[in-house]
């Protein structure tokens, strides 16, 4: 595969405080890169570097394969959508996204016929003709998008486009714009701060945080295979449910016991690598959709508890039930048509081959597999 | 009727200053009318027409017209050029922008003499800078001083400047105002998609500014027209139309030529105002285009 | 290296820009404190720093009688101009802030035009009727006149403050039992009260600052602002330090009263440019 972009160890700090710290990776032609990570983690930043909007502080910046470090924002042949759309709001809509043709001097036949074309493949072409102030929000996500891809960059950016329009659109775009990649075959590098959009477009995910590459993956391994705490309670729909317990050895046997006498088996590769941390605390992880729900009749799975709903949420075609196991709060994720109502008792299963395990003070996977 | 019983009380407390204000209006209408139109008690056009036949009211006329269309773009053109470089951050620009209120808070007529004292003949500062006499700007740029007040075109130019000098920060503020009322991703956009400085200026900036132009043409063109201190202090040979009035009050004690006078700027003014917000309106109905004659219908 | 070039434009277009604003006022401090031979040379170029810096200028005109009492009757303009605008200008402010109709835009447009007039239009007419009611050459008739001036800003300033005020308040004024002058007097009033101090220096600066009604009210008579003391000097050709020291302390009273009030007149004038 051709290699588009590569950041190799950029740094860019405003005041010594913000910004992104030795940020190195690659992206190939024709890939959906996501960075992913909350607000203030350097993803913008990281954007802005390769748009060329910001200078690097050191580093190098490869478009490609010529070093575009000290290019302008011109002569990259990088197009970015911000999160406004940044759309002009003097100009028609077909003149905005004519826009970046007419600065590469493209005749006025072949911006007539590429904008067209853009916006027929955007849906957009009843609205040719209006202002932006005249357009719905996901229309003008629409015209922003089409502006920045007319010009067939070498890299789209995509600055949390999503991020202004409502549940129910935000869907269908996500849905969209991944055919629309598909389609087009651009290489996109997108910003997001939610992984469900991250998750659900991206060939690549690379996670940010404190304006650093926390870890770089395909989503399903990101998923089952986080490095650490703050990657594993970040990516999936639900958060991972935290269990803070010793590792000791009991009748010979290596146990996980949380602190209200909850003891968990383990699984013969996750004891032969947690020997090293016998007598010593430990986090374990296990995601509310990874806990099995046992049938009343079923036998001994091991690790068994029987708990009472405590709360009910529902979400969508799941619910939600928050459960306690010996005044420990546990979530489990369970079909929406479970029969079951607050305050009754279930029992369940932690299944060892589900358990994650993470350092106390550092937090990193001790299973993680690089 | 209701309105009143249900107002009464601010009623009373609005009649004093409304009284005051609506008073002197109806007064200052009146008279200009009443003196120039009626100058012996019946309707005459004579004090006007004495006017218009006076060669000298002619040039003074095209004078002012001149002093308003030069001093006018002038400054807007000064003004947008401040302002953008204003907009960058850093501390000369701090500085530049904490100065801005510095010629608000002087006097006109102290900076009109402080010009006067500047423009000096023989041996004001500007002539002995401009014969390149100073170390700090030695080049010769005339060989005999030049006397400011004796030229017509010298002596309102100097006029404008201190004028530019009073009124610039308020226009670069308008400007400004505008100026950061676009966004900054717009100008990043368009520079991902390939434009220059100079083409972010001319399709983004400037036709984004355009609301903020206005603003500046129709209050800064009232103002040259009304401009009464400067030429008054510094230009007191070549009248214009404001200094003209003062000279036909004080100096010929011509009260009828001096109300019409007066009437004539008064409508000079109000076309003024009528053209810009006529050509404003007609600026709403055109729009931008960057690729002319494009065909919509497939 | 374009990036520095670039730099280096814009940063000397910000020097200029700060040269400029600054150039008339060191001049004018220059001359202020300038010493005889600074400004008679003989033929030599004047020094763009007085040879000998001297404060004899201001010791010369704070301790002479006329110019005391041209600073006193400013003084005077200014402040009788600040009695008349405010009380005429708070009430009214007041008034139309509470009635709800068309017709007070209507009102407020007509007599905000006022400020179409040209000052040089206006001047003559009042000056003539003044002249009538033997109100020229008064300090009475200079600041009826900077009151007719500086009313629609007052007005202006104040409307947009008493708009603010929650009308709960007046509400609750009454349900406890107070009358509407009451209301205003002690429930309204203070709350709008750094609105009344800034707009009481807007009309002080603009009465200390006004020569054309001063000049044409006034003539050639006894009594004399600053702006006309200082217009009548230049027709003697006094020697540039005195005219300068002048104008330095025309200038000096305006000057700390605008820093004062920086920034609430820079949203007047962002208002203000918004609402013409």
């Amino acid at each position: 595969m051709k290699e588009m972009l590569r950041l190799e160890h950029v740094y860019k700090t405003y005041n010594n405080t913000d910004g992104i710290k030795d940020i190195s990776f690659i992206v190939n032609k024709g890939e959906f890169v996501s960075l992913l990570g909350s607000s203030g983690c350097g993803k913008t930043t990281t954007l802005k570097v390769i748009a060329g909007l910001e200078k690097v502080n050191s580093g190098k910046v490869y478009i490609d394969g010529k070093d575009a470090t000290n290019f302008p924002p011109q002569k990259r042949d990088v197009t970015m959508v911000f999160q406004n759309y940044a759309l002009f709001p003097h100009f028609t809509v077909f003149d905005n996204i004519a826009f970046g043709l007419k600065m590469r001097k493209v005749n006025d036949y072949d911006i007539v016929k590429k904008v067209k074309n853009i916006a027929s493949i955007l849906e957009i072409s009843e609205y040719l003709d209006r202002k932006p102030s005249e357009l719905s929000g996901g229309q003008k996500q629409r015209v922003a998008l089409a502006r920045a891809l007319v010009v067939e960059p070498k890299i789209l950016l995509l600055d949390e486009p999503l991020s202004n329009i409502d549940a129910v659109l935000r869907r269908t775009m996500i849905l969209e714009l991944k055919s629309l990649h598909k389609k087009l075959n651009t290489t996109i590098v997108y910003v997001t701060h939610n992984q469900l959009e991250a998750i659900s477009m991206s060939d690549r995910i690379i996670i940010m945080k404190d304006g650093r590459i926390i870890q770089e993956d395909t989503p399903e391994k990101i998923f089952t295979n986080p490095k650490n705490r703050f990657v594993a309670s970040f990516i999936g729909e639900f958060k991972m449910n935290f269990i803070e317990g010793r590792i000791e050895e009991r009748v010979g046997d290596l146990k996980f016991v949380a602190y209200n006498d909850i003891v968990l088996n383990l699984t013969d590769y996750q004891k032969s690598k947690l020997w090293a941390f016998k007598d010593k605390f430990v986090i374990l992880g296990i995601r509310p959709s990874d806990i099995y729900i046992k049938h009343p009749r079923e036998g001994l799975l091991g690790n068994d508890f029987s708990g009472v709903v405590d709360i009910i949420e529902h979400f969508g075609i799941n619910k939600l039930l928050i459960v306690k196991i010996k005044g420990f709060p546990i979530t489990i994720l369970v079909p929406k048509d479970f029969n079951v109502s607050e305050n009754d008792t279930i029992s369940f299963s932690l299944l060892p081959e589900n358990f994650y395990f993470f350092d106390v003070e550092t937090g990193e996977n001790i299973f993680y597999e690089v | 009727m209701k309105i009143l019983k249900e107002y009464l009380f601010e009623l009373i407390i609005i009649a004093p200053a409304t009284l005051f204000l609506l008073g002197f209006f109806i007064l200052i209408l009146f008279y200009l009318i009443g003196v120039s139109f009626f100058p012996q008690g019946d309707f005459t056009l004579s004090v006007y027409s004495a006017i218009f036949e006076d060669q000298e009211f002619k040039r003074i006329v095209l004078r002012t017209i001149i002093f308003v269309f030069i001093g006018t773009p002038l400054e807007l053109i000064l003004s947008i050029i401040f302002a953008i470089l204003l907009f960058n951050k850093g501390i000369l620009s701090s500085i530049a922008r904490s100065l801005y209120i510095v010629p608000f808070a002087i006097p006109t007529i102290v900076t009109a003499i402080v010009l006067f004292v500047l423009f000096d003949y023989p041996g004001g500062h500007i002539n002995v800078l401009l014969q390149g006499k100073y170390f700090i700007f030695p080049f010769k740029i005339i060989s005999e001083p030049i006397n400011w007040r004796s030229s017509e075109f010298l002596s309102l130019f100097v006029s404008m400047l201190g004028k530019l000098w009073r009124d610039l920060p308020i226009s670069t503020f308008i400007i400004l105002t505008g100026l950061s009322n676009i966004y900054k991703e717009e100008i990043d956009s368009a520079k991902v998609l390939g434009a220059g400085d100079f083409q972010i200026l001319k399709h983004i900036v400037i036709p984004e500014l355009i609301p903020s132009i206005f603003t500046v043409l129709f209050l800064r063109s009232i103002e040259f027209w009304k401009e009464f201190i400067f030429p008054f202090i510094l230009a007191p040979r070549y009248y214009l139309i404001s200094t003209v009035i003062e000279n036909y009050y004080h100096n010929w004690n011509m009260v009828d030529k001096a109300s019409a006078v007066s009437l004539i700027l008064l409508g000079f003014i109000v076309i003024t105002i009528i053209l810009i917000r006529f050509s404003m309106n007609l600026l709403r109905f055109f729009t931008f285009r960057l690729v002319k004659n494009y065909e919509i219908k497939n | 290296m374009r990036l520095k070039i670039k730099n280096l434009i814009i940063n000397f277009g910000l020097l200029l820009i700060i040269i400029e604003t600054l150039t008339p006022i060191y001049f004018m401090i220059k001359y202020s404190i300038s010493d005889r031979d600074s400004i008679i040379t003989g033929g030599d170029v004047i020094p763009l720093w007085p040879y000998h810096p001297t404060f004899m200028v201001y010791k010369y005109l704070l301790s002479s009688p006329k110019f005391i009492d041209v600073f006193l009757n400013s003084v005077k303009v200014a402040g009788f101009t600040l009695l008349f605008a405010l009380m005429l200008g708070v009430p009214m402010a007041y008034g139309l802030s509470k009635i709800k109709s068309v017709y007070r835009d209507f009102l407020l447009v007509f007599l905000m035009s006022i400020r179409v007039f040209p000052d040089i239009v206006s001047v003559i007419p009042i000056t003539e009727f003044f002249i009538k009611l033997n109100l020229d050459n008064t300090i009475l008739g200079v600041s009826l006149a900077h009151t007719l001036l500086a009313l629609p800003y007052v007005i202006f300033i104040l409307l947009a403050d008493f708009e603010k005020v929650p009308p709960e308040i007046e509400l609750q004024a009454y349900n406890l039992g107070a009358s509407k002058t009451t209301t205003f007097l002690k429930i309204i009033m203070p709350m709008v009260i750094p609105s009344i101090i800034v707009s009481s220096i807007y009309i002080f600066i603009l009465s200390w600052d006004e020569f054309i009604f001063s000049y044409f009210i006034l003539g050639y008579g006894e009594i004399e602002t600053l702006p006309v003391y200082l217009n009548k000097m230049l027709s003697f050709q006094p020697p540039q330090n005195i005219l300068m020291g002048v104008a330095v302390l025309l200038s000096l009273p305006v000057f700390v009263f605008v820093l004062l009030i920086q920034k609430r007149l820079l949203i007047n004038i962002k208002e203000g440019a918004l609402k013409e």
